[in-house]
């Protein structure tokens, strides 16, 4: 008989699925509506070591068996790979332009907006949503947003974001309607930079 | 529609007690596994639920007899459940219809099974083997009296 030692451990979804996932889903749509604003967000009761609880609660929300996921290098481990795979049953990919959603650990190595599905003129909703982890909000590298879903204009600090993210966002922002859309990720809460957000920074 | 992980039908594929197991808890009904479970001392408390019970549509595939190519042969409901013990077994149950209790069940004694030697499992197993084929024979002795054979007739338009 084989023992527990030898097995990977498969960690623990959202204790409610349909619930949790719900609450999750509406965490994401006000963040997608108003882009630079944080949002708390629940995890689900376990999640993988190497990924926050709000990226875990968004992944197990948004994806499917169709939805092909890429993770960044430093993610692509068996515990995240097992879990996205279990509890979502999402196929993994290894390129980047195929997939429906990325992830992207916090770091200091660039977005590369490039290697991403910016969608095409016909269908613009076949872009990547990326999910990047950051450290923290509040501080750190700041910018001014402005566009649909901001009154005037709003300002976000972020540190931990890859490096020279606010120069890849602004240009992947005059590519619109193309382009990636972004959710950054910090343990409990997330925040969204669509496309559509133009960035100035100082 | 459900997926089940290559992950989990891989580990399955290569234990054939567990195979069996896996079956047998998900043919017997609710209430002998419930009796099985409380006689094991099985305290639900002391699993994670890595997967809560939840209902599904499974397509069920065949070959026309057997050889053929494949078809769709309907969608049947399933009910899966996924738990972890204490002791760190991932268990798996997967059952017709829409108990969910059921399905915990298998789940449970999936991973609980799993902590025990192959001889303590084995005549549990097949106990709960004789059992099914017992009911399954029981049923056919009553279906069969019932059988009615039909005739081409001959009714007389035909010259």
């Amino acid at each position: 008989m084989s023992t527990a030692m030898d097995e990977e451990v498969l960690l623990c979804g959202f204790d409610s699925p349909v619930d949790d996932s719900g609450r999750a889903f509406r965490a994401l749509l006000n963040a997608m509506a108003h882009p630079g604003t944080v949002f708390p967000v629940l995890g689900p009761k376990e999640h993988p070591a190497l990924l926050s609880d709000a990226a875990s609660a968004v992944l197990l929300t948004l994806c499917d068996y169709a939805t092909p996921v890429w993770l960044g290098e430093s993610l692509d481990v068996a515990e995240v790979r097992s879990y996205l795979r279990f509890h979502t049953g999402a196929p993994l990919t290894d390129q980047p332009a195929r997939a429906a959603f990325a992830v992207l650990d916090k770091g200091f190595e660039p977005l590369g907006v490039e290697r991403f599905s910016p969608g095409t003129p016909d269908y613009p909703d076949r872009a990547t949503t990326v999910v990047v982890e950051v450290e923290r909000f509040g501080e750190g590298d700041l910018a001014r947003l402005s566009g649909p879903g901001i009154e005037t204009e709003t300002t976000l600090a972020v540190t931990g974001l890859p490096l020279s993210f606010w120069e890849d966002m602004q240009a992947n922002n005059a590519e619109f309607p193309l382009g990636i859309d972004v959710i950054l990720t910090v343990p409990g809460e997330l925040c969204a930079i669509p496309r559509s957000i133009l960035i100035e920074t100082h | 529609m459900m997926s089940m992980s290559s992950l989990d039908s891989a580990k399955v594929q290569s234990d054939p007690l567990r195979k069996r197991w896996i079956s047998a808890c998900a043919r017997t009904d609710c209430r002998q596994l419930e009796t099985l479970a409380d006689g094991l001392e099985i305290d639900p408390a002391s699993f994670d639920v890595i997967r809560s019970a939840e209902n599904g549509l499974v397509m069920v595939r065949a070959r026309a007899g057997g050889t053929g190519r494949k078809f769709n042969a309907g969608e049947m409901t399933v009910t899966r459940c996924s738990v972890r013990s204490a002791a760190g077994h991932v268990g798996h149950g997967y059952v017709a219809g829409r108990d969910r209790t059921h399905a915990e069940l298998a789940a449970r004694l999936d991973a609980h099974f799993q902590a025990m030697n192959e001889e303590q499992v084995a005549p549990i197993v097949t106990e709960l083997e004789t059992r099914i084929a017992e009911k399954a024979h029981s049923r056919q002795q009553k279906s069969a009296p019932t059988r009615v054979e039909f005739f081409t007739m001959v009714r007389g338009e035909d010259e």
